[in-house]
């Protein structure tokens, strides 16, 4: 049987007000007696769960610093407008924010004194911890990890979808040019990708699978990836890059150099940016807003303790000039 | 007034053919092309003049009529659409369209050398109905009234093509969303034909471009009349608000139609944005336009909801029942079918000419009429024509 916040509190020697508060990770309490709290709910078994919760006022949405620059911010921009629609909607306020990797990342998100905490993109897995152990509400977008609520668009099977569409079109040698394989999303991709080769019989050859490796600046290393492949014995026909941003330096790298797209090389990206229709680059599109919209409605779920669930936003094939004039989807997929 | 059922393609079907039979075969001028101005019961009262919008869109009419009813009469009739085109309108020397020319005795004369984006939109339209009536040649037209439009009015900084240049193809400073409109309804029409993919991604970034990028600009939706650099120009034509081609305010049917394009652009680009912005616009339209007391379409509003002009307009209310058509087909609302009903409705008691054939042109704010001229140069029912097609496809 679990003890009341009241015999928590003296058991600690302080006010039943200091005792939510540490127990809630809200300001105004010292961090010693957090812990001294937070040791001895755990002690004497307090159920954390029966501590009131309030609706949620103000919420985090905590984007990776690598997703912040020039060529990653569209994605998330759009998924950070979705989240903040649905949020006005509900009267929260909603704070984007980036730590500071240098910083303590419980102290910076402290700072802000969060209700409840969203997770869009990239996060190292240590982060992740200190985030959880902060006892608040949490959801993840675009990534996942075991026992969180997230939503994350339809990878897999989007890019196994682009590939299935250029082998369809008669590309011979497909290459996948993939980011940081410790991004849920990429990683996914990648596998959707040789998804599709495998369902053709193709044998998937290493040599066409060109990685960015890891910590370079994303159109330096793009070029690196793209010179790679031009440079192998027989080059690519048809390049899966792992987003668009990537996908449009490829789209101008391969015209510098004189090769025609898609006439030489076909050229798809994922994601579906506002940058990628006036380049005419094919595409997976996510719909991005609807994406930080389900976000939020997960972290809403997971404040009324919820059962944490995982689910998978549908995508759709764009194919644009950049794959060929006569691509097409798959004939049997639903319209 | 007995009403048919609209929601039955037999009854759409029926009235395309009873507008066909008011043009068809008398606007045949066997010397080329085809007679542009009609009265109430079909006589023609001007014989030479000739307009780049009217000889395109006949052969939209014959390639349409020929791919539902069959015909050896409607084929020749693209044909000879077609024939008039690349011989009459078409200059090799600039590769441009007249805008307007007299023709008598197989000789023209061209009144107006001016080139609109306008007019080779309805030139690409035409080719690509060419195409899918089965005049192979046209194809090869397609691509090069493409590469014409490329040439001298798409402007790649804007994503937009600019409106009008003269024959030597200086570009002057207008800039308009109907040119944009059309030429998205024709890349629309010219993937279809071809399967060419490049079609469609023009029509995306069009759509696009007018729907939402520029409409931001104006209250969330489309103005008519921009600057050069696509600025929105509120002052032009303030004191024309009639211009046939390019009045001053808010035109609702433009809303409406473009809730269309966006509709069918969702059929090959699945992007989520198309849906709700089409269910806004058409909304919009008939929220600020519908005339309660003698129902219809109003033709233009401004900036503070005010009617701008109270005139009934065919093209208004035949472009809402088409869209009105795909949203409920889409969407599966019910509001959308009652819309489609009334506008039906009202269209069919007010606009339908039920002797002769054709819907009149332009009604009084009551309905009243102002004129025997049914189809002046420009008009030949294309629009009414092709809403029943297009509606055909939700029914």
């Amino acid at each position: 049987m679990s003890i009341s916040l009241r015999e928590l509190a003296d058991a600690a020697g302080v006010s039943v007000g200091t005792a939510s508060r540490a127990l809630k990770h809200q300001g105004g309490v010292s961090e010693a007696t957090r812990q001294k709290v937070i040791a001895l709910a755990a002690a004497l078994g307090y159920d954390r769960e029966r501590l009131q919760r309030e609706p949620l006022r103000r919420v985090l949405l905590l984007v990776h610093h690598t997703h912040a620059t020039a060529a990653t911010s569209p994605f998330y921009a759009a998924i950070i407008a979705g989240a903040q629609t649905a949020c006005d909607k509900q009267g929260i306020a909603l704070q984007p924010f980036t730590t500071n990797a240098s910083g303590s990342i419980r102290r910076q998100i402290m700072q802000q004194e969060p209700d409840a905490i969203l997770c869009a993109g990239f996060i190292e897995p240590d982060v992740l911890e200190v985030i959880k152990a902060l006892g608040k509400p949490l959801a993840l977008i675009d990534t996942s990890a075991p026992g969180l609520p997230g939503v994350n668009p339809d990878n897999q099977e989007g890019a196994r979808q682009m590939t299935a569409a250029l082998i369809r079109a008669g590309r011979q040698r497909i290459a996948f040019l993939s980011g940081s394989l410790a991004h849920h999303s990429i990683r996914l991709r990648e596998r959707g990708y040789r998804q599709a080769l495998f369902a053709a019989g193709r044998l998937a050859d290493p040599a066409l699978e060109a990685l960015i490796a890891p910590g370079v600046e994303l159109a330096r290393g793009t070029e690196t990836a793209l010179a790679e492949l031009l440079a192998l014995p027989e080059r690519p026909d048809a390049i899966v890059a792992f987003n668009d941003a990537c996908a449009l330096i490829l789209l101008a790298a391969c015209r510098q150099r004189g090769l025609r797209v898609p006439e030489d090389i076909a050229i798809a990206g994922f994601d579906d940016i506002p940058a990628a229709a006036p380049a005419g680059l094919s595409t997976v599109q996510v719909d991005k807003a609807a994406l930080g919209a389900a976000g939020v409605a997960a972290l809403l779920a997971a404040a009324e303790h919820l059962p944490a669930s995982e689910t998978l936003h549908p995508v759709r094939l764009l194919l644009r000039s950049s794959t060929g004039p006569h691509c097409q989807g798959d004939p049997h997929a639903p319209a | 007034m007995h009403l048919p059922d609209f929601r039955n393609p037999q009854t759409l079907l029926a009235h395309v053919r009873h507008t066909m039979a008011f043009y068809h075969p008398r606007a045949i001028d066997e010397s080329g092309g085809f007679y542009h101005f009609f009265k109430d019961d079909g006589t023609v009262y001007d014989a030479h003049t000739r307009h780049l919008v009217s000889s395109t869109r006949f052969v939209f009419n014959y390639a349409m009529a020929y791919r539902h009813f069959g015909g050896d009469e409607y084929l020749a009739g693209v044909k000879h659409g077609l024939d008039f085109l690349r011989r009459v309108h078409r200059d090799p020397a600039t590769g441009g369209y007249a805008w307007q020319l007299q023709w008598q005795d197989g000789v023209k004369t061209v009144d107006d050398v001016t080139n609109h984006c306008y007019g080779l939109a309805f030139v690409v339209l035409a080719y690509a109905h060419g195409v899918m009536a089965g005049v192979p040649e046209a194809k090869a037209w397609l691509e090069e009234t493409w590469l014409l439009m490329e040439a001298h009015f798409w402007e790649p900084d804007y994503g937009l093509y600019a409106d009008e240049a003269t024959a030597d193809w200086q570009l002057k400073p207008y800039r308009g969303q109907n040119a944009n409109m059309h030429a998205c309804e024709a890349m629309l029409t010219a993937f279809k034909a071809t399967g060419d993919v490049k079609y469609l991604d023009r029509a995306e970034l069009l759509a696009n471009n007018i729907a939402n990028r520029q409409a931001a600009l104006a209250n969330g939706m489309m103005w008519e009349h921009y600057h050069r650099d696509w600025s929105v120009d509120w002052d032009y034509n303030r004191d024309d608000k009639t211009n046939i081609f390019r009045p001053w305010g808010y035109q609702p049917g433009h809303l409406a139609e473009w809730a269309k394009l966006l509709l069918i652009l969702e059929r090959h680009r699945p992007l989520p944005w198309l849906l709700p912005r089409a269910e806004e616009l058409f909304t919009t339209a008939l929220q600020k336009a519908w005339d309660a007391e003698h129902g219809g379409l109003y033709y233009g509003f401004g900036p503070q909801d005010e009617i701008c002009d109270s005139d009934k307009y065919f093209w208004v209310q035949a472009e809402s029942l088409a869209a009105a058509a795909l949203l409920a087909k889409r969407t599966g609302k019910p509001e959308y079918w009652h819309d489609y009903q009334r506008l039906w409705a009202y269209s069919w008691e007010h606009f339908v000419d039920h002797q002769h054939g054709g819907w009149w042109r332009i009604l009084r704010s009551d309905n009243s009429k102002y004129s025997d001229e049914k189809s002046p140069a420009g008009k030949v029912d294309y629009h009414t024509m092709g809403a029943c097609y297009e509606a055909l496809n939700a029914l």
